[in-house]
């Protein structure tokens, strides 16, 4: 496989590791690549168009079953293994709890920004030659190119994703808390992927599939939950247009 | 039956004669550092005991995870923690008596679950106490404020600053052990509550001068101990201890515990 031909990376996150990819023709992989940081996760590509060059596809946390919860993941290898293949752009989809009021379970929601509340994670790959780059949190040419891909238009347009470290879920006074700093949705993954691909030079842009409501924040409705397979069965297909959809 | 833990600040031994003789002492070799030596007290004739760990040092020094994998080990359904903290709310003073309600993490380098390699750790944090044990202290001492509570990362006091904008945040109150205690507790799924002791205020605000209110604060929750260890009900009623009971149906945790990663 000619590196050149692959330039985007779709990381999968919620129900990715129980996900059949039959349906999105599999042409190569799974396969790791050894990284400076370790092995990365495997990643498969995949061509559900023939006219289309092929994506490449990771699940994040494992394949068959949840094996690593967010705080886990080896970051820098599967970042580094993407610069390996020549990827330019990185779509992540996960599960998000909503706190925004006006968010429901099964939304869809691409963040414009970040805040990070983990604290055990390595955010760099602390080499002198490679700086954090300034501008914009989420790339803006590939969040635009999820958004013109999604279905609906997003419930709110401009959303903050708060990360926590995890794995367990948030209390009460800490969502107010995020709540009043500006958050509108809260996961345990997108730190520090956005910074190890900013690092990297490559275009970090995710969809968020609000999967629940955060602790509190049902605000009288059903605590309703999804993280069953629909999940990645959305997010995958509505990913493979943006990577149709943007400029290399 | 399961037994109840209690951990505290130091306290004089006497004052815990109520809860019976100390019939037993053990340190447990635990796979992250042994724990006590813990001391059981026990009424004569009664089934269960309470196993008391002082809080001993600095929380930054010793890995909670080890305190509960040794609760779990010694058949500790239920935790009582006893603990000293800051008042940051301006009208809390040295003395007061609380009970937490919430939590906020604040810690940093505290160990973040048992679960590192699989989903087993993805808990909800509602309710964030035990509410078993939580009624018992409420009945038993009406005068515990309900609080928010914030974990710092220790042994450091917090700075003026800080202390404003923790208030800011929501929390009333600030320690160093009931995060990740709690949680962690969770994880193993055996119930977890705490008495709040203040021992101190907030670094914005006038330094407090003690004229023995703690030690009088001190008494009244140790007097208290045994109504409330009375008043638990039996077999529980919180639900704490069935917190992994998907995890087990679906086959990530095995039936033995002590093999749970």
């Amino acid at each position: 496989m000619n590196s050149h031909d692959v330039s985007t990376l779709i990381m999968g996150g919620t129900a990715a590791y129980g996900l059949d990819l039959t349906p999105w023709r599999p042409v190569q992989g799974p396969f790791t690549l050894q990284t400076p940081y370790g092995e990365s996760p495997p990643i498969t590509l995949l061509q559900p168009d023939p006219g289309q060059p092929p994506v490449a596809f990771c699940s994040r946390h494992g394949r068959d079953a949840l094996q690593h919860s967010a705080a886990f993941l080896n970051h820098r290898a599967v970042i580094w293994a993407a610069k390996m293949l020549g990827i330019s752009t990185i779509f992540s989809w996960n599960g998000v709890g909503a706190i925004a009021e006006g968010l429901e379970v099964g939304n869809l929601v691409t963040p414009a920004d970040l805040i990070d509340f983990t604290r055990k994670r390595i955010t760099t790959f602390g080499h002198p030659d490679l700086r954090p780059a300034s501008g914009p949190t989420f790339h803006p040419a590939a969040r635009a190119a999820i958004i013109a891909s999604l279905p609906n238009p997003n419930p709110i347009p401009i959303p903050t994703y708060v990360c926590t470290e995890g794995p367990r879920l948030e209390t009460e006074a800490e969502i107010e808390l995020y709540r009043r700093a500006g958050a509108d949705v809260v996961g345990m993954t997108l730190s520090p992927e956005i910074f190890l691909a900013q690092e990297l030079g490559i275009r970090y842009a995710s969809l968020c599939y609000v999967t629940n409501y955060a602790t509190g924040r049902a605000l009288g409705r059903a605590p309703k939950r999804q993280f069953g397979p629909v999940v990645a069965r959305t997010c995958l297909p509505i990913l493979i247009r943006a990577a149709a959809l943007i400029d290399h | 039956m399961p037994h109840l833990l209690i951990l505290a600040l130091p306290i004089p031994p006497r004052s815990l004669e109520k809860l019976g003789d100390i019939t037993e002492e053990q340190v447990v070799r635990s796979p992250f550092g042994d724990v006590g030596p813990l001391a059981r007290r026990q009424q004569p004739g009664a089934s269960t005991g309470v196993w008391i760990l002082p809080y001993f040092g600095s929380p930054t020094h010793t890995d909670p995870r080890a305190t509960l994998w040794a609760a779990k080990d010694l058949g500790v359904q239920r935790i009582l923690a006893i603990e000293g903290m800051v008042g940051l709310a301006h009208d809390l003073t040295r003395g007061d008596i609380v009970l937490p309600t919430d939590y906020i993490d604040w810690t940093k380098h505290q160990p973040a679950t048992f679960f590192e390699k699989t989903g087993a750790g993805y808990i909800s944090q509602k309710p964030p106490f035990c509410p078993d044990i939580s009624a018992a202290i409420r009945g038993q001492l009406p005068q515990a404020r309900p609080v928010i509570y914030l974990g710092a990362e220790g042994p450091r006091h917090e700075t003026a600053a800080e202390a404003r904008m923790f208030q800011q945040w929501g929390a009333q109150v600030r320690g160093l052990n009931l995060v990740p205690e709690t949680y962690l507790a969770k994880e193993l799924e055996l119930c977890f509550a705490a008495i709040g002791l203040i021992t101190a205020h907030g670094a914005d605000r006038e330094r407090a001068y003690g004229k023995g209110e703690v030690r009088r604060a001190t008494r009244e929750a140790l007097e208290a101990l045994p109504a409330i260890f009375a008043a638990l009900p039996h077999p529980p009623a919180c639900g704490c201890n069935h917190l992994q009971d998907r995890a087990r149906q679906r086959g990530v945790l095995p039936k033995d515990w002590r093999k749970w990663q």
